[in-house]
Order: C-alpha cells, then structure tokens, then sequence
C-alpha cells in the first residue's frame, strides 16, 4: 500500500518563496516497496554550496544515492538518484547526496513508477550512470522482507532496469557470426547465490569480459572467476574438426554471488565483451529451483575438471554444494517418533539404526537383539530415510513388535537426508548417554558385542570412539580399523581399511589397537563427544567420509579412535556399481575430505604405529611369524 | 615358521585344471610337512568362474573356508593378452600389494601367472625385496603366443620362438611387438631367482629362449599316495586274458592328437589283424574349431563298436575308469610338458603308449615302461597298437618296468630345501651387500 504523499506540518512555511531556483530538490518520487522510497533530482554543483533556503526544522532523510552530470538543468546543475528505507510516509526533508543538499518537498514532487522515474530522473545520461543508478536501485533487495514484500520490490526494480539498462545487441548463434553466448541453465542455490553454466566463444578477437545482470539489476563480473572446458558439441556446431573440438574452451560454469538477494526467475542477461570492444548479450533461461536437481548438475559438471585441476571445485563446486546443503537443515525433516514397547528406564546406550530402502533389515536385526539383554535394555532407534515407506514401515515395525517383543522408536524422516543426517535426526532424540551409529545392514555374531565395547569405552582413558570387528559374510574382514592412503601422484586422501579381504582370523586383526578412524557401519561414542565436534557432519553428499570426518574430529580435541576386536558382528556391504554421478559425487567428497583434514591426516600417517601396519617394511631375514611381524 | 605364498592362476574348486590341482596338493602337502607355513592365492573371475567379486574394496574372497586360502578377484585387470598383463596396474600396487604386506610370505612360488600377468612377479619383488622367488614352468606361455603350445599356426611343432618366426605365425602382428613381446616377459621373469621345470625338455626350451640353465632346477610334480587300480582279473572276473583295451585320458582337441588316435583304430579296423578297443574319457570337443569338430564327430560315427565315448569324468573317477582299461594312450601332437596323464598311468600300473616327442618321450621310455609311436601318424600309432597287443608278454614286462611315481611328499621335501637354498644365498648377498656399504 502506498502512502500517501503529504506535507510535514511541524512549525512555519520553511520553504523560501522562489524556491524552484533553489540550489537543490527532489523532483520525481516512486515506493518501491513498503517503505522504500527512490527519489530523483537535482542540485547545484558546489559541493558544500549554501542551499539559499532555511533548513531549520527540517529533518534529514538519509539516502543511499549517485550523483551525475545533468548539464541540460542549467549552470553546471548535477543529476541525483537516491533511495531511501525505512520511510513511513513522504513528507518534508533534506537530503544529503553525495555532500549536497537537496530538498524534499512533497507539494513539488511528482510521485510516479518506477519506469518514469528511470525515464524522467535519468534521462539523456551515459550508459556508466545508467548502470550505477541500476545497481544502487538493485540492492535495496537486501531491505525487503523475504517471500511477497520482496518479490513486489523485485517486479519494480525489474521495470527500472530494463528502462535504464543500455542494451547491447542479441547475441545470434549461427556459424558465420563470431561471438557465441549461449546459457544453458541458471540454478538457484540460496536467495543471492547461483551456479550459471553456458559457453561462449569469439572467433575474431579475445573475449575480455563477461558479465550476468540479475532481473532486479546486480551486474556481476564473471571473467575472472569462471571455470572453462571444452565442449566438443559447441565445436562441432561451429564446424570445428573433430581433431581440435578439444582445444578450445568454450564452455563455463561459475559460481555467482550477488550483494543482494534476486527472486525473480525470469529476466537474466549475461553479456560478453571482447579486445576488440565488441559487446553482445544473450538472455538466460528461467532461473531452475530445485536443488536435487541442482546437486546432480553441479556433481555432474565436475567431470570437466581437468586432472591434477582443483580451481573448479574449489571455486564452484564446493561453494554451489554448501550452500545447496545448508537450504535445508535436517531438524525440519523429522515427521513423526513413535515408541513400540515400553521404552526402557534410563537406558545408556542409544542404537541409531537409518533405513534405507531395505526396510526388511529391521526384522533381522531384531531377530538377533532379541537374545541380546545389552540391545533389549538399549535405546534403539530406527530413522526411516526413506519417506516413501513410512506405512510400510509402520506395519512391520507392530508387528515386529508384537513378536519379538523388543521395543523400539521409529524417527520417520518427511525426506531424504542421506547417512550423515538421519544419523543427527536420530540422535536428536536420542535418550542415552552412550550412542551407537549402527547400520542397517549390520548384524550380530553373538550376543554381548554392546557391552564388550561399552565396557572398553568406559574404562579406556582417552577414548574418543571404538569401532569393532566387522566380517563379510564369507567370513572375510570388511573392518578392521581405517586408514588414509594416498595414492601415488594424487594429492587426495582416500579412506583404506586394514587387512580388508583378509580372512577373520587374520592374526594382526586380532589385535586391540588405536587407528586413524573407524568405520560409521558400527561406530561407539558417547553423547558429549557428539555434542562438543557437532554430531556428522551434513557437508559431504551421500556418505562416504562422514565417519573419517567425524574421527578426525575427535582426534582433534586429543581423543583416541580404537578398534576393538573382541566385538564381531557381521556387515553386509555388497559390491556396488557406481554410476558416472556417484564417481564424481565421490570425487568431491574425497576433494573436500582431504582440503579439510590434509594436514591433520599427514600427521597422523606420519606416526608410524598404526600407519605403517598393511605398508611395506624394510626387508628382513624369514623367521617364525611373530605378532610383530604383522602388526 | 616361514611362509610361503603359492600364486595360481585359477582354483580347483573352480575348475579342476591340471596345474590348479597340483597347487593344491601342493599347498596341503607342505602345510602337513611343518616345513613353510602356506598360504594359496588363487586367481578367479570370468572368463573361468561365472561370478565376479562381490565386497566394495577387496579383490581378495576367503576360498574354502580356510583362513589361508584366498580367492584374488582380478575383474578391475583390463587384462592385456598379448603381453600377458592387466593394464589395471592397481592389481599390483594396491590389492597385491596389500595382500603381501599383510602376510610378508618369506617366499613366493607361482605356478602360473595366466590372468595375472607378469607384473605379479615385479610386484613382489618391489614389496617384499628379499623374498624368495620361485616360478614353475608348466607350459610355453611366455615364450610362445599360440596358446603357448609351440606349435605354429601353419602346423608343424616349433622348437624356437624369434619375432621372426612368431610374426610368421601371426601374420596381423608385426615382428617389432613380439620383439617387445619378449622383452617385457623377460624383464619380469627376471626377478624370479629359481624356476622349476617338471622336465628336462621343458627346460631346454627355456634356456634356448635365454633362461639360465642354472636358473631352472629339474622337478617332477610328485603325487600323492593312491591306491592303484587293479588290471582287469587280478581281484575280479573281469579279465578274458587279453591285454587290448586302450583308454584315452585328457582334452579332445587336434593338439592332444584324439584324432590320430581314432585314424588309428580305424585302420586296426580296416586291418582286422588285433581285435583292440578303446575308451574315451574327456570333454570340451564343443569348443574346438569347427573344422576339427566335424572331424572328430566323423570319425568317431564311423568307428564302430570298438570305440566308446566314455566322456567327462572327475578326478575321483579316475580309479575306477583306469580299472577298465590295460593301456593308456597319450597322442599328442604338441610337445607336452610332463603330463599328469602319464604320471597317472604309471600310478595305476598301466603301461603308456605316447608319441615320441618332447615331454612324453621324456617320461616314457620305449620299450621299457611304454612304448612310443611318431607323433601325428596314425599308421605308425595303429602299428604300434598292433604290436603292443600281438606281442605275448610285452604288457606285463611293460608295466613291471614301471617304476615309483615321483611321491608328493618328497617333491615337497626338495622344494622346502629349494626355499632354504635361495633364502640362503638371498641372505647372503644381502649380508655382503651391506657389508659393502658399510
């Protein structure tokens, strides 16, 4: 609702007779928003110059504002735009812009739209002064309250900009034309950030610069920041032979930051310039919301990164994923608990089981902890990450109640939040002291595993989190401990299990012993320790080095990871077939693993207790096997 | 203990082979000598096994339930057949690697490298600098392209492999990459410190190739104890007084010469002079060339009732198959090695009738435990035949010539000495070589 325009009614008439030769004033108003107001005018060009009026009384108006040359007004008189926020009404002031003095007189004023204040306020001005007054218009986006204000205020400044916004010619794709600006797609990844991928190329001159305007007018510099690739169908198109379709790097991707937000999903313009001073711009299509869809893109893309190259996902990749990430926080996803049983009296340990897809593990679990008085007495907590089988889970879980007797809650998640977040929605109502990150694919061997590393937990000084014996079901080792390696001529660390294949009774893994990590499968720690290095962390896609992650972190804070073989419980892991999208999501997960822990694990490969168990050793003579030949 | 790590190319669980077989036996008999502490790594997958590997991570699988038995999954390899190789270095650097580093065999002996390449050996030799390294040879692989047979393209047997020779056998190929062919091969077989030949001509050919002489010790597989199978009528009434069945044991392919054996019955036939029938125990005609196929079928419709096609059998059968038979046939028309087949025969007392080339002529002396016949000639096999079966008495003097069967448990015996015997002289020049840089 606009307001109405009204004159200020405090005191005497201050304004001097013959005022219109007053040396400054406001002449076109216009409310982009409740309480955003853009005024343009004129003063005289004398910093500092004595208004030639009484002022007294008046109150000032504080205005962001750019002042410019407007010759036309007579005298050498300067051109302002300003806007103002936080105004309830237009009433009487003065205004400093850019150390003028310029008057706000509301009986002098012509309120209007945001088109003629462009039109009117800016007319006959140079394209640099035209591309200022957008961007000052522009990021009074920061001012407006999220969802209808802001999108209102974004429809004005979206009509400003394309009165005041020089043009340059539509970029045409077509052989014989030598520049080629071409947006593929624009991914929204929070209200101010965005991943623009595209290709642009100029068979006549060097291509200088390349900008993106948002709808709402923030024009960004992109030329320094894009990550380039070859796009061979690009190439192809331009009748490139196939034998060079690899040379040129005509495709991008860039991850966009504004000053301030952009909501509108129509009405961006990436524009190219190159030596030569030719410029020409193209429209992007519709600004694409929907971040799984986003996520894929974005992994996706990282397949162009050149090898022994980290600048596209350092620069774009990890920032786009970030900020994708932290769109939604997990403690929104928790649909409903729901206790089976009578839950157990303050219980120590609490069992975080995640469900994925295969639901039918629960039944075989419980079939296992029934004769298990440690899981019986447990906290045990199923979190459903699988929201499509919320019903189906609710029908097995009464029934497997009704057989086994085992009580139990089900966290059931209204999404999908992958391994690291299901294990924080589970923990978050979590009643124990102790908590165990249990898979669902993991069971017993025998009875009395729980206490086994409840117990050692207890009674180890130092001890961060403890990690037991995990099999296969060939009764070959799955775990025994991790550890980092570094495969040679890559600068990334992966995640290696000790004596993996090996058969269980493998002596070295018969031994108690502190490691770099354990594994997530079955990991035990207590409440606080999760509490003080923030439970797993949400960072990395899809799970692969949650577990390291939060390993490292414990050792940080001087705490032990411990591998405890005395607890045997079978995992069930198969061999798995990624995709093309699950290699790079896991190509990210090691990059980022390893640019926040390289040190730390550097370090920790360096001690050579642990480190040096499954690596070469120097030569000796043969000799009876002795525990220290294999540990 | 020491240990010591037997690398195979395949498991006898898998596919009951010939080598794989042997390497288990060995693997057993040294575990129950107290001598090494043995370890198998049997390489498996496709195109052996059906299945691939099934855990994330590994490429190692525990093999019958024995803590130091191992599958070694190699489906990552990309396998180069020509240079024997897997182009998946991380075969080596990393599984194989791991794998070594976690038992640290004080010696590796492998009894076969097909699927695994020769790499495994350079690997070991890097990981475990100091380890014995012991090869035994069972055929001509890295010699010889053609299925390591030397036996050309064109047909004849080939004594000598050149870049020369082989690209004359594989026109497609250029001389210039089986020049790099063996240089590769050989580069690798270089860190190996002793190879076991099961025969003399086996070795032979290998020193020809540029193998040192006395880089090769000479060792037949032994056997392990069996209880021999009775001649017909010794301990039934089986026996009619003839010696005249003849039992044909191995694959039907033109390199084991079944089809100059059937030649051969066909002239018996035709000749009517010894009345002889013969047995056929074996498989896999299905996939020979075609050409061969047609043969083989052909004769064998047109040989009448005194030939039977017994066919496949297992390695527990045998006892039994050997029960209804006096003699055993070995045709071949390729070199042979040392073949199983004879050492079988003779375990079983039955006097062999082979062709009189490489590793059979070797193991079977004419006239005194068998009697050989020119190789690839049925005439002269139907001869042969003719006279084994006319000559009053030959059969018994033939099989009383027979002697021991080289027995597994000193086969053992010589190569736990041949470990001892490289591990010294490995120490040794250790100890002299520190020695120097000290």
């Amino acid at each position: 609702m606009l307001a109405e325009p009204r004159l200020a009614t405090t005191g005497a008439d201050p304004l001097p007779a013959g005022s219109d030769r007053s040396p400054g004033r406001a002449e076109f108003a216009c409310w982009l928003g409740d309480g955003i107001l853009a005024l343009a005018g004129w003063c005289a060009d004398a910093p500092g110059a004595d208004p030639g009026w009484d002022t007294d009384g008046l109150p000032d108006l504080a205005v962001r504002s750019i002042v410019f040359s407007r010759d036309e007004a007579g005298e050498g008189a300067i051109g302002f735009l300003a806007v103002a926020t936080g105004v309830p009404a237009l009433e009487a002031a003065v205004l400093d812009v850019g150390g003028r003095c310029a008057l706000l007189d509301p009986t002098r004023i012509e309120v209007t739209d945001a088109e003629s204040l462009a039109w009117f306020g800016l007319a006959a001005v140079g394209a640099e002064v035209r591309r200022e007054a957008q961007s000052l218009m522009a990021t009074t986006m920061g001012e407006a309250a999220s969802g209808w204000p802001a999108s209102r205020l974004a429809g004005e400044l979206r009509r400003f900009r394309d009165a005041v916004r020089p043009r340059a010619p539509h970029c045409q794709i077509a052989v014989d034309v030598a520049q080629g600006l071409f947006i593929d797609a624009v991914h929204r990844l929070d209200d101010r950030s965005f991943y623009v991928r595209g290709w642009m190329r100029d068979a006549s001159a060097e291509i200088t610069g390349l900008a993106a305007l948002s709808p709402e007018g923030l024009r960004v510099d992109l030329a320094g920041t894009l990550a380039r690739f070859p796009r061979p169908d690009v190439e192809q198109f331009y009748g490139v032979p196939p034998e060079e379709q690899g040379r040129a790097r005509s495709g991008f991707v860039v991850h966009v930051e504004l000053p301030a937000p952009s909501v509108l999903a129509e009405g961006w313009v990436l524009e190219l310039r190159n030596a030569a001073g030719v410029v020409v711009e193209t429209a992007a299509p519709a600004v694409v919301d929907d971040p799984s869809l986003t996520r894929s893109v974005v992994l996706a893309d990282l397949a162009h990164e050149a090898p022994g190259d980290d600048s596209l996902v350092r620069g774009h990749t990890s920032p786009a994923l970030r900020k994708l990430g932290a769109r939604q926080h997990w403690s929104g996803a928790i649909a409903s608990v729901t206790q089976y049983g009578t839950p157990p009296t303050e219980p120590e340990t609490s069992v975080i089981v995640p469900l994925f897809r295969r639901i039918d593990f629960v039944e075989h679990q419980l079939s296992h902890f029934v004769d298990d008085p440690d899981v019986v007495g447990a906290d045990l907590v199923y979190v459903l990450d699988s929201p499509e089988m919320a019903d189906e889970l609710a029908g097995a879980s009464a029934a497997l109640h009704r057989l086994y007797g085992v009580p139990f809650r089900t966290v059931v998640l209204n999404r999908n939040l992958g391994f690291a977040d299901a294990n924080n929605a589970g923990v978050s109502v979590a009643r124990g002291r102790l908590l165990l990150l249990l898979n669902s694919d993991v069971l017993p061997d025998r009875p009395g595993w729980l206490s086994t590393m409840t117990d050692f937990l207890d009674r180890t000084p130092k001890a961060g989190a403890v990690g037991p014996k995990l099999v296969y079901e060939d009764g070959s080792i799955q775990h025994a401990g991790m550890y980092f390696l570094r495969p040679e001529g890559s600068p990334l660390w992966e995640n290696a299990h000790y004596y993996k294949g090996l058969h269980r009774s493998f002596p070295a893994a018969a031994q108690t012993r502190v490691v770099p990590a354990v594994t997530g499968a079955c990991l035990l720690l207590a409440r606080e320790m999760w509490d003080k290095v923030g439970g797993l962390s949400g960072a990395y896609v899809q799970g692969d080095y949650e577990d390291s992650d939060l390993c490292l972190r414990i050792g940080e804070l001087g705490y032990d990871c411990w591998y405890l073989p005395a607890a045997e419980l079978y995992h069930l892991e198969g061999q798995s077939y990624p995709t093309a999208l699950r290699r790079l999501t896991s190509r990210f997960n090691t990059w980022l693993h390893t640019s926040l822990w390289d040190a730390r694990i550097a370090e920790l490969m360096a001690a050579p207790p642990p480190a040096a168990a499954t690596r070469p050793r120097s030569p000796t003579r043969p000799r009876p096997r002795t525990k220290k030949d294999v540990t | 203990m020491p240990k010591v790590l037997y690398v195979v190319h395949n498991h006898p669980a898998v596919m009951p082979g010939g080598a794989e077989t042997y390497a288990l036996e060995l693997y057993g008999a040294m575990r129950d000598s107290g001598r090494y502490d043995p370890i198998l790594l049997a390489r498996t997958g496709p195109p052996v096994s059906r299945t691939g590997r099934v855990h994330e991570g590994t490429l190692l699988e525990p093999a019958g339930g024995d803590p130091n038995q191992y599958f070694f999954h190699t489906d990552i390899a990309d396998y180069d057949w020509f240079l024997s190789t897997s182009r998946n270095k991380d075969v080596y650097t990393k599984f194989y690697r791991d794998f070594l580093a976690a038992y640290r065999p004080e010696v590796v002996h492998f009894q076969h490298t097909l699927f695994l390449g020769y790499d495994i050996l350079r690997e070991t030799r890097r990981t475990l600098p100091d380890s014995a390294i012991v090869y035994t040879l069972h055929e001509y692989v890295p010699i010889c392209h053609n299925n390591g047979q030397m036996f050309r393209t064109t047909g004849e047997r080939c004594l000598a492999a050149s870049p020369r020779r082989c690209h004359e056998c594989f026109p497609a190929i250029p001389p210039q990459e089986f020049f790099l062919r063996e240089r590769f091969i050989k580069s690798h077989l270089g860190v190996v410190d002793r190879f076991v030949s099961p025969s003399r001509f086996l070795a032979d050919r290998y020193a020809d190739w540029g193998i040192a002489r006395d880089r090769i010790t000479v060792e037949e597989n032994g056997r392990p104890p069996l209880l021999a199978a009775p001649a017909r009528g010794e301990e039934d009434d089986a026996g009619d007084g003839f010696r005249n069945r003849i039992g044909y044991f191995g694959q039907f392919t033109a390199f084991k010469g079944a089809d100059v054996l059937l030649t051969a019955m066909k002239l018996l036939t035709e000749r009517a002079a010894a009345h002889a029938t013969l047995r056929l125990h074996g498989a896999n005609i299905e996939h020979q060339p075609e050409d061969f196929q047609a043969l083989f079928r052909s004769l064998l419709e047109t040989a009448g009732d005194d030939v039977t096609l017994v066919g496949r059998y297992r390695p527990d059968e045998l006892s039994a198959l050997m029960r209804a038979v006096d003699w055993v046939v070995v045709p071949s028309i390729w070199w042979e090695n040392a073949p199983l087949v004879i050492q079988e025969a003779f375990a079983h007392g039955r006097p062999v009738i082979c062709s009189d080339i490489g590793g059979m002529a070797e193991k079977v002396t004419d006239g005194v435990d068998g009697l050989h016949f020119r190789a690839g000639d049925p005439r002269s096999l139907a001869d042969t035949i003719e006279r084994a079966l006319a000559t009053p008495g030959l059969w018994e003097r033939l099989r009383a010539g027979i002697g021991e069967v080289h027995p597994l448990a000193r086969h053992v015996t010589t190569l736990a000495d041949l470990y001892d015997d490289v591990l010294a002289a490995r120490s040794g020049s250790a100890r002299e070589r520190s020695a120097r840089a000290g």
